[in-house]
């Protein structure tokens, strides 16, 4: 069976500039895949092309196995896309916007009204139903611009930048809308600055900068690729000069350096050597009241991969 | 939201989901609101002080002045204002950032300009409506003809509909904010200008109702509106090409309806060869009519890039044959040439068959204007194919195919201008005077009557379009080359992808899902 969504090596020039470069990925069914990268980096670009609203110069996507080079609007069938900007209509309320869009897709009669239901329903939009679409709130925006993106069932969602300036709540309720989504069956694919909110509910990631990719996979992945040692988080009752004195003249032990009030250092080896070297450094006369693997988070991986380029 | 029953409940299944969107904002908007409650106390205090000043004695004339002060405040609304909101409709698209969701909704072109129309004449006739009480009571006072109100009424209405789709074709050609302004202040000054116009014709018409039952004025009214059908046919087919995306078919349309156009107006001038006695002098100048109109669409076309889109090409015919045939029906500059090369040739052809058809000696087939014809298809050749022929390589660029289509004009003008400023430092005032080979109006007006006066400028132009020719054969070649291996792909395509099972290809399957 074709992959919800493939990219494959697609490349954009704007002119002298490249703005995607030889981008390869892609996504299942069910998976929701985190799109990371700095402002300018491309990832605007890669979704639209996704979506047919731009033509890659070379390379192709498939959605579903459809190329939107030549069947957009099998494409646009199978797609959902929510752009990083809100498209409202002035004088037009929430219903009245999402029968426009119904219609647009060419959804009749029964079918319509039901697609409408529910939408709403599984957006919490019913109250809102007779109020202007100027009138709402960014998140309740947002949340009718995800129901917008879903009237036609697509299989296939692609989400540029859906919880930018949503203020802590709605983030967090726009998140359990992405889960839930994903626990349907949709593919997809998310773009976002808050990483840390990725983190938490992407199964894997594709970090891009100056329009190329720079890793892709779960972010277990990743981190193994872009670390081969643990990082061991340290705090001690003693000073933390001596702390680190008695801690590198100890095996496996790599680079430490100061971290809050702690020490963080490198540490290659097995659970057993960690707890081998918990025991070596209590025996040194070190009594630790913090001794904890330290995780890379994806702003972690983000902050490696990247170099701050701007395109 | 209401829902509809019975009836309306099928009906609504059918509606253009962008006319619904639009007559529900407009009819919550401001602006029609504004519009339509200051028409409505314009019309009624005209009313009333027509009544007013009328007294008890009703004099013939009475009626005819009501009626145009009523056409007038109808005008301003259906002729001025109804365009405007379409123009702002259109562009709003933009402004609100809507339209990339309309096109990923799978929304035709075609479909969204049709909606937008047809929303904008929706208001219209919600005018007309609400003028229909005052103008039967206009047309109770008497002193009006009714023939000629249905005719100032139907006029306005084909006026108010072909400015409505200029004015979404205006509003497509932009998104730079400068640019929309610049357009608007365009369309606002074609806007006064008819709806000024459409006053005085009604105020003529009312005057001399009379007038109307003659042969040549049905005839008249006929061409206009054709006239207008077509060149809202064309504003529409360019607004859907500036809608659609650049590597889909964005020329076809347009190529299909100048041939259309083009056959309208031949079969139009063969039936009026055929119930009146034609001039042969006025059949050359209307020939040279439909050689000037056609020139417009065909820069477009000839300036176009190279190459066929990445959606075109899988959807040129499969069979080899057919692909050949419709060629010059498909984008690229190269088959635009060919498109204007095959519709020069038929319009000479045309000349030289009504020509030879009309009575009189066979040598006066080369007088009354023939050459002048001639004279104009060789200069369009030269003026188009030249720079056209000489920018091919860049067109694929924005940029260079504004260039190129400037540069046609541009080498008009510099034809034109070049000589004459050289025989003002010669003290040349035949060429100050623009009496010079660059100028098609010269040839076409010495030549009007004798195709043998000046020899060696047609020597001239001869050459130059035997040149202009050559330079565009290659280009010519590869764009039906280009047809024909798309057409070869595709069949081999299907050749491999046939199913044993349902016989069915891939991409039929695909085309039937999507028709579906």
């Amino acid at each position: 069976m074709s992959p919800a969504l493939e990219v494959r090596s697609i490349t954009k020039r704007f002119g002298d500039l490249t703005a995607v470069d030889n981008v390869t990925f892609g996504l299942e069914a069910g998976e929701i895949y985190g799109f990371i990268g700095p402002n300018g980096a491309g990832k605007t670009t890669t979704m639209r092309i996704c979506a047919t609203l731009q033509l890659p110069d070379e390379g192709d996507v498939f959605v579903e196995g459809h190329s939107v080079l030549e069947e957009p609007r099998l494409v646009r069938q199978r797609l959902g896309f929510m752009p990083d900007s809100f498209g409202a209509y002035a004088a037009t309320t929430v219903s009245e916007y999402l029968d426009f869009f119904a219609r647009a897709y060419g959804l009749r009669g029964q079918d319509r009204r039901r697609a409408i239901r529910d939408v709403m329903g599984f957006t919490s939009l019913e109250p809102l139903s007779g109020k202007l679409t100027s009138a709402l709130s960014k998140g309740m925006k947002q949340r009718l611009c995800l129901a917008k993106t879903m009237l036609h069932d697509p299989s296939t969602l692609i989400l540029d930048e859906p919880a930018s300036g949503l203020d802590p709540r709605a983030r967090i309720e726009l998140r359990e809308l992405v889960k839930a989504l994903a626990d349907m069956g949709k593919a997809i694919l998310i773009s976002s600055h808050i990483l840390s909110e990725l983190s938490e509910i992407c199964d894997g990631v594709a970090v891009i900068e100056a329009g190329r990719i720079r890793a892709t996979g779960s972010v277990e992945e990743i981190t193994k690729g872009l670390q081969p040692h643990s990082e061991i988080f340290l705090r001690t009752l003693e000073p933390i000069e001596i702390a680190e004195r008695r801690l590198v003249e100890l095996p496996r032990v790599g680079a430490v350096r100061h971290d809050r009030d702690g020490l963080v250092f490198h540490f290659e080896g097995s659970d057993e050597d960690q707890a081998e070297l918990l025991a070596q450094l209590v025996a040194t006369g070190v009594r630790p009241i913090e001794f904890a693997l330290k995780e890379a988070d994806l702003e972690d991986l983000f902050l490696r991969l990247t170099e701050g380029k701007v395109q | 939201m209401d829902e509809p029953r019975g009836l309306l409940r099928i009906l609504d299944d059918f509606w253009n989901p962008v006319l619904v969107k639009e007559v529900r904002q407009a009819l919550r908007g401001r602006l029609f609101h504004i519009c339509f409650s200051i028409t409505l106390v314009g019309v009624t205090l005209v009313s009333a002080g027509m009544v007013v000043a009328m007294g008890n004695e009703v004099s013939h004339s009475e009626g005819r002045d009501f009626f145009l002060g009523l056409f007038t405040c109808l005008a301003i609304a259906v002729i001025g204002f109804v365009p405007f909101t379409a123009f702002n409709a259109m562009g709003s698209e933009w402004d609100e950032n809507t339209f990339d969701l309309l096109v990923i909704s799978n929304l035709r072109p075609g479909r969204i300009v049709l909606g937008k129309v047809l929303g904008a004449l929706t208001q219209a006739m919600l005018f007309y409506s609400a003028f229909t009480p005052f103008l039967v009571l206009s047309f109770l006072l008497r002193g009006i003809d009714l023939f000629a109100v249905i005719v100032a009424l139907g006029v306005s209405f084909v006026c108010s509909t072909g400015l409505t789709v200029l004015a979404i074709m205006l509003s497509t050609l932009s998104k730079a904010r400068f640019a929309r302004v610049v357009l608007l202040a365009v369309l606002a000054a074609v806007l006064v200008g008819v709806t000024s116009g459409s006053i005085v014709f009604t105020e003529q018409l009312l005057r001399f109702p009379g007038d109307l039952r003659d042969p040549e004025a049905v005839q008249a009214m006929l061409v206009f509106v054709v006239g207008v059908a077509m060149a809202a046919s064309f504003c529409y087919c360019v607004a859907c090409n500036m809608l659609s995306h650049a590597e889909e078919n964005r020329s076809t349309g347009v190529r299909v309806l100048l041939t259309a156009s083009l056959l309208v107006a031949l079969g139009f001038m063969t039936s009026m060869m055929m119930q009146f006695r034609v001039d042969r002098s006025a059949l050359s100048a209307m020939i040279i009519a439909l050689l000037l109109g056609s020139l417009l669409p065909s820069m477009y076309l000839v300036t176009e890039p190279e190459r066929l889109g990445r959606r075109v090409a899988p959807r040129v015919p499969r069979n080899r044959l057919l692909a050949l045939l419709a060629t010059p029906w498909l984008p690229g500059g190269g088959r635009g040439m060919l498109l204007f090369l095959l519709h020069t040739g038929g319009i000479l052809a045309f000349c030289f068959l009504a020509h030879a058809s009309l009575k009189g000696s066979s040598e006066r087939m080369l007088t009354s204007g023939v050459p002048a014809v001639l004279a104009l298809a060789v200069y369009a050749i030269v003026y188009l194919g030249l720079p056209s022929a000489i920018q091919a390589p860049f067109t694929d660029r924005p940029k260079a195919r504004v260039i190129a289509r400037v540069s046609i004009p541009g080498l008009l003008l510099v034809f034109l201008l070049v000589p004459a400023l050289l025989g003002f430092f010669v003290g040349n005032y035949n060429l100050v005077n623009m009496r010079h080979v660059g100028n098609p109006e010269f040839l076409m007006e010495r030549t009007w009557n004798s195709i043998h006066a000046h020899p060696g400028i047609w020597r001239l132009l001869a050459g130059l379009a035997t040149l202009t020719i050559a330079l565009n054969l290659y280009r010519m070649g590869r764009g039906i080359r280009e047809v024909s291996q798309a057409s070869a792909r595709r069949a081999e395509l299907a050749r491999d992808s046939r199913t044993p099972e349902s016989g069915q290809t891939e991409p039929e399957a695909a085309d039937a899902v999507a028709e579906s």
